[in-house]
């Protein structure tokens, strides 16, 4: 017995020495990292329907896709009471929350000469540059710690047949032909900027930097909703994705700020919604896969790079985009009509939405601020619109 | 007279399903509607097993509703019997049944911290835990009302016929109290299933099909074949609830 157990381990021994030099001498990336299972922790945008073939083909490594909240607040708090930093790899979560997760030492800087796909992508280049309002989605005091996965510009929705013709500005959310026929999002770094945007473009607030405001001008923004949600303007505030796609596909609300694939879901179930062009400009932002800092193997870290460098793809990005309706790599419109992962009209669809969101950027307008400097300001101020 | 009063009554007990029970009827639509063409089909019930995220919560959801479906019916039992044995069943029921009054989040929030005080890693441990901590009052009521319906006297017999505190239990009391603790691991179940906001706060690297759903619900909207697996817990849950009822009227006959 105990020879046949000897004669059994050298065999193993030899045979999986064997597999080993011969996917080293093949892939050496693989060698030093297969067989792992990568944690993603993700606010379920960046996940592909569970399709991580390609990844899994490629480098022998699985992915684990948990479903976490995405209120920073929420992030915060899964990582570091709701025992994260053990659990999770990679969170992928909207960007510019770099300060608390920096602050609190939950994620770790990248070293993007690890990822082969960082160089080749003209989006990190055009809207990421060092120094840029955009650069603060993914870095920290000149540091990078997020790789980007999706882009958007937002604005607000609105039913043509409803509203009776075209609306580009935010004040269509507060116009009194619209009254109780309004929606809003319960989030202030969307609706709160939004408006404070709105204020300052028609000169009816001071209001220095929409995206970072002072403890007064947030308090002023919060006045004039109050005064708005007083009168009956708004309708409901909505809180998540389902229920902002009903009212419209009911067409309990005719105007509403919301994320743009809700216009999508919506004109997918009949409905004729358009995503505005507002005067304003649109609320850009980015979201961005972070390394969570933990106790783990050079294996495991590997295998996350390899995973943070397929989210930065051309195949990821084109199935994220067909799926989310959001803009993710400048590779992934070409990927999708020339892979025959996609059939025509999805390609096209992968490509307009594309052009649409490179057109919001061109159009500029200001980013989102996550996390503003006076974050707690913000929370009671819109604790005391939502209690109005 | 009396055929329309009659009639009335049922009208009234129409409409009170009606108001239960329609909320459940638009999941069971959408899960059987191709998303494309909008006729039916059972297709969306066959994706569930495509999107390994879904399959995976649901092995989770099944271990976790087996875990609790067994725990929670053992501890409910256990402090039942405190009840009986140790005076003071007021205090016991108060403090058995304190986890009910506290809010999902606070509950969920405080057990995360307590885990992380005490180094325990989010697993299907902590939320197993975290379940069992909700179905517990559930489970010990339900065993609690059966044990109420059986006489000790049985037990003081039996132990005038020699058998000790074990045997009593096992041969006389226990298949008195079965149809109690059948239904303490059904509930148990079907709450373990359908918990959500206590299992999100510790579920570390895990999902089950409830954080999961919600999650989704919350970003991105819902697929067809989330709908078809919404459809599936209604119906099984049902059953589940159904086999409870039969169980409770097989006690009653007796």
């Amino acid at each position: 017995m105990t020879i046949m157990l000897k004669a059994v381990s050298r065999r193993t021994v030899l045979k999986s020495a064997a597999i080993g030099a011969a996917a080293f001498g093949l892939r050496p990336d693989l060698a030093l990292a297969a067989g792992q299972t990568v944690t993603l922790a993700d606010i379920g945008v960046g996940d592909p329907n569970g399709d991580w073939s390609t990844y899994t083909k490629e480098t022998g490594n699985t992915v684990n896709v948990v479903s976490i909240g995405n209120g920073p607040s929420a992030v915060l708090n899964q990582l570091i009471a709701g025992g994260g930093r053990q659990s999770y790899d990679i969170i992928n979560i909207v960007g510019g929350m770099q300060n608390p997760l920096v602050e609190n030492d939950l994620i770790v800087p990248l070293d993007v000469s690890r990822l082969k796909n960082w160089q080749n992508n003209a989006y990190i280049a055009e809207y990421f540059k060092p120094g840029s309002k955009g650069f603060d989605f993914i870095g920290y005091e000149g540091t990078i710690y997020g790789v980007p996965t999706v882009l958007q510009g937002d604005s607000f929705a609105y039913l043509p047949e409803k509203t009776g013709g075209t609306l580009d500005s935010y004040g269509a959310l507060f116009d009194p032909k619209f009254k109780g026929f309004v929606a809003l999002e319960d989030n202030y770094t969307t609706a709160g900027q939004k408006t404070a945007l709105y204020l300052k473009s028609a000169g009816l607030t001071e209001i220095n930097d929409p995206s970072d405001m002072s403890k007064e001008e947030i308090a002023k923004v919060v006045d004039f909703l109050i005064e708005k949600k007083k009168e009956g303007q708004f309708r409901v505030i909505w809180s998540s994705f389902e229920q902002a796609v009903n009212l419209l596909v009911n067409q309990e609300v005719y105007v509403m700020d919301c994320w743009e694939p809700m216009v999508f879901a919506a004109k997918a179930k009949g409905v004729d919604a358009v995503y505005a062009k507002p005067k304003e400009g649109y609320l850009l932002w980015a979201m961005a896969a972070y390394l969570v800092k933990g106790d783990r193997s050079p294996e495991k870290i590997e295998a996350s790079y390899q995973l943070l460098d397929y989210m930065l793809s051309p195949e990821y990005g084109a199935m994220i985009t067909s799926l989310r309706g959001y803009m993710t790599n400048p590779q992934a419109p070409a990927f999708a009509a020339q892979s025959d992962k996609f059939d025509e009209a999805t390609a096209k669809r992968i490509a307009e939405i594309d052009a649409g969101v490179k057109e919001k950027f061109e159009a500029g307008g200001t980013w989102q601020a996550r996390w503003p400097t006076n974050i707690e300001t913000y929370e009671e101020e819109w604790q005391r619109f939502k209690a109005a | 007279m009396r055929g329309s009063l009659h009639l009335l009554v049922w009208l009234c007990l129409a409409a009170v399903l009606v108001f239960l029970y329609a909320p459940l009827v638009p999941p069971l639509l959408l899960a059987i509607r191709d998303p494309q063409t909008g006729a039916a089909t059972l297709n969306n019930f066959a994706a569930i097993g495509a999107d390994p995220t879904l399959v995976s919560a649901i092995t989770n959801s099944v271990l976790l509703a087996a875990i609790v479906g067994i725990a929670a019916p053992l501890l409910g039992l256990a402090a039942a019997q405190a009840v009986r044995s140790f005076g003071l069943p007021r205090l016991i029921i108060t403090i058995v049944l304190l986890p009910l009054f506290i809010p999902g989040v606070s509950m969920g929030v405080s057990t995360s911290l307590f885990f992380r005080l005490t180094g325990i890693d989010p697993s299907l441990f902590t939320m197993a835990v975290v379940q069992t901590l909700w179905a517990l009052p559930f489970a010990f009521l339900i065993i609690l009302t059966v044990m109420s319906g059986f006489d000790t006297l049985y037990l003081e017999a039996a132990y005038t016929s020699g058998a000790n505190r074990l045997q009593a239990f096992r041969e006389v009391e226990l298949p008195q109290i079965a149809p109690g603790l059948t239904g303490a691991a059904t509930f148990s179940v079907i709450l373990s299933f359908n918990e959500t906001v206590r299992t999100a706060v510790v579920q570390g690297g895990n999902n089950t099909v409830q954080t999961f759903i919600w999650s989704r619900y919350q970003q991105v909207g819902l697929t067809p074949n989330m709908y078809a697996l919404m459809s599936l817990i209604i119906i099984v849950t049902l059953l589940l609830i159904l086999v409870l009822v039969a169980l409770g009227r097989k006690q009653q006959q007796s």
